[in-house]
């Protein structure tokens, strides 16, 4: 099952998605026997997040505004990352800028040799002046994901969004700069309200929708893209048993991101990866 | 050691009209919990629950584990609806034990089902500690477990809010700090609803050399900290994780209202 990217080689094709197996430090036995592990996104300050509730349940999904809480970098590497020298796979670290030259602070303090790469996370809602997510905009991608690209010689994802945006687009934008890889399709935009109180549920007012409600879309988005771009893509969107990993990778995908399902169970990965062995 | 099994239910009764109590075999879960921790429970083993919910471990024997949980929603309606037979997920033990404690007294204060994990607390600290119980709820039906309780408490004061059974009122017009300081009590763990938890803290900043504790709830998604769903807010306004940093946590530390929707 072994998947080879440029120069990093994943021992199969299961990733754990950023934000739903927390900074790599827990849960060792899962993460050792995955292809790679992506960290919750890390900004350069860090940030408390969102007022809870920040999850809700809805239809086969689940709705979340965690708001990216995170130590911040400083603390990251001080703290954290030197737990994880130990880790036998591949680290990911997912990265949250809200402006080029954070993105680029950010890749140029984790150029270090624990890490096998970064995800820039262009879909943070965070970015200043701007209305927008960076992955909504090709122009920004592209300039975001040149900048980090100077800066780090590692393996490179661009984390996109299907949004209100042909990903297509901005996946293109995203290679021609020197992405290695592009992750999608994210989550999608979502707000849930209580009758009774008239008022929106989460404390973030609006969240971010994932789990087995946006597979199909997220299938849809990684085959579109698939007819057109010849580019390593590592598809998530509600993947929760084996053969939703088989689709994925019929859709196009290399590699493939378990996310919402790992809240339903952490060891969820070790269950679908001896699946996949059978 | 964070474990996921399949767990059969022995059995899933109620005990009041919306209360259930479930006794499950779960050997592994059961081998490890302590007063405090809790447990994921998926409510169907398909996707149409698709978050687990939390439940504190209300009693542990050699191989099974119980909960008492209230409907109050989709999820807990259903659970209340499987039978015995039946297979559950449960993951556990989750989050951090109360230390043990030994020839201390001890009040536990209780409100509602809030009971649940102060059942598990009292079975253990009754062999050297000496435990006083302050239990409310609405009304009779609602005064669950409490001959359970009984032989393991040396006072247990009991109170409905609509006098049906006990003293009338809310519990914590009964606890008085004068008794509090003149028994020389070393700990008190609170477990209900939140308003109960910010009154009880405010009622004993008179007596801050107190220890107490209160069991917090929030919305969970992973209950392991993998997620970051479930903070709450310390006094100097940092998040912590109720499921790994908790949930029981000192009173003085925490901020109750950033638990307020
Ligand atoms: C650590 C922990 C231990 C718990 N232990 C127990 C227990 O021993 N017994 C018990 O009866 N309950 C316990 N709870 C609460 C229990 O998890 C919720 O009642 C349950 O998840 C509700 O599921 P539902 O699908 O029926 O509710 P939903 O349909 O999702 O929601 C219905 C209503 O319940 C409220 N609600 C949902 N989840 C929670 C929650 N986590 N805390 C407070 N209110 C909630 C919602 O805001 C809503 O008003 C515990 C919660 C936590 C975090
Ligand atoms: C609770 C939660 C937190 C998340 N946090 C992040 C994050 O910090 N950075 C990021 O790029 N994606 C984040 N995501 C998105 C996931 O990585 C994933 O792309 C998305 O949830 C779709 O996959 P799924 O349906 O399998 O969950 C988060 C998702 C969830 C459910
Ligand atoms: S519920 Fe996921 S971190 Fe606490």
């Amino acid at each position: 099952m072994t998947v080879i990217i440029k120069n990093l080689t994943f021992k199969n094709p299961l990733l754990l998605a950023s934000g739903t197996f927390g900074l790599g430090d827990k849960f060792l036995g899962v993460i050792n026997k995955m292809g790679g592990i992506i960290t919750k996104g890390i900004t350069i300050e860090e940030r408390l997040g969102n007022p809870i509730p920040r999850i809700f349940e809805t239809p086969s999904g689940i709705l979340n505004s965690v708001g990216l809480e995170n130590p911040g970098i400083k603390k990251f590497k001080t703290t954290i990352l030197p737990k994880l020298t130990k880790l036998q796979t591949n680290l990911f670290i997912n990265i949250a800028g809200s402006s080029v030259d954070e993105f680029t602070i950010l890749a140029t303090e984790l150029d270090v040799p624990e890490i096998a790469g970064l995800e820039i996370n262009l879909s943070c809602p965070n970015i200043k002046n701007s209305q927008r997510l960076p992955a909504q905009n090709p122009r920004l991608v592209a300039k975001i994901v040149a900048a980090v690209r100077k800066k780090t010689s590692k393996f490179l994802i661009a984390k996109l969004t299907a949004n209100f945006i042909d990903p297509l687009i901005t996946a293109q934008a995203a290679v021609d700069n020197g992405a290695d890889a592009i992750s999608l399709i994210n989550t999608l935009y979502g707000i849930a309200f209580d009758v009774k109180t008239r008022k929106p549920i989460l404390g973030g007012i609006t969240g971010g929708l994932s789990g087995p409600a946006i597979k199909p879309f997220a299938l849809y988005c990684i085959w579109h893209i698939r007819q057109k771009l010849d580019v390593p893509i590592i598809g998530g969107g509600g993947i929760m048993t084996a053969n939703d990993v088989k689709e994925f990778l019929l859709a196009g995908a290399q590699l493939v991101a378990i996310g919402s399902g790992n809240l339903v169970d952490p060891f969820l990965g070790l269950k679908i990866l001896k699946e996949l062995e059978e | 050691m964070i474990i996921t099994e399949k767990a059969q239910i022995i059995f899933n009764n109620s005990l009041s009209e919306e209360i259930y109590s479930m006794k499950l075999n779960s050997p592994h879960v059961a081998k490890q919990a302590k007063p405090g921790q809790f447990v994921m429970i998926r409510i169907t083993n398909d996707y149409s629950f698709i978050l687990p919910r939390p439940f504190a471990i209300a009693d542990c024997t050699k191989n099974m584990i119980r909960i008492v949980y209230r409907v109050v929603g989709k999820g807990t309606k259903v659970l209340s609806t499987r039978k015995p037979g039946e297979i559950l997920n449960v993951l556990g033990p989750l989050g951090k034990p109360i230390p043990k404690l030994k020839n201390k007294k001890v009040v536990l204060c209780a409100g509602g089902v809030g009971i649940a994990p102060l059942r598990f607390l009292a079975s253990k600290l009754a062999k050297n500690n000496e435990i006083f119980l302050y239990y409310g709820a609405k009304t009779k039906k609602e005064l669950i477990l409490v001959n359970e309780l009984k032989p393991l408490c040396r006072k247990m004061v009991l109170a409905t809010e609509d006098g049906s059974y006990g003293k009338k009122g809310v519990i914590l017009d009964f606890l008085s700090p004068d008794f509090l300081r003149n028994q020389k009590i070393n700990y008190i763990f609170a477990s209900g609803p939140l308003p109960m938890l910010k009154n009880l803290e405010l009622k004993l900043q008179i007596l801050p050399e107190i220890p107490v504790y209160g069991f917090l709830e929030a919305k969970m998604g992973c209950g392991c900290g993998l997620c970051y769903c479930c903070g709450v807010k310390t006094r100097e306004g940092k998040y912590l994780r109720i499921c790994t940093d908790g949930p029981v946590f000192s009173l003085k530390k925490v901020d109750l209202s950033s638990l307020n929707k």
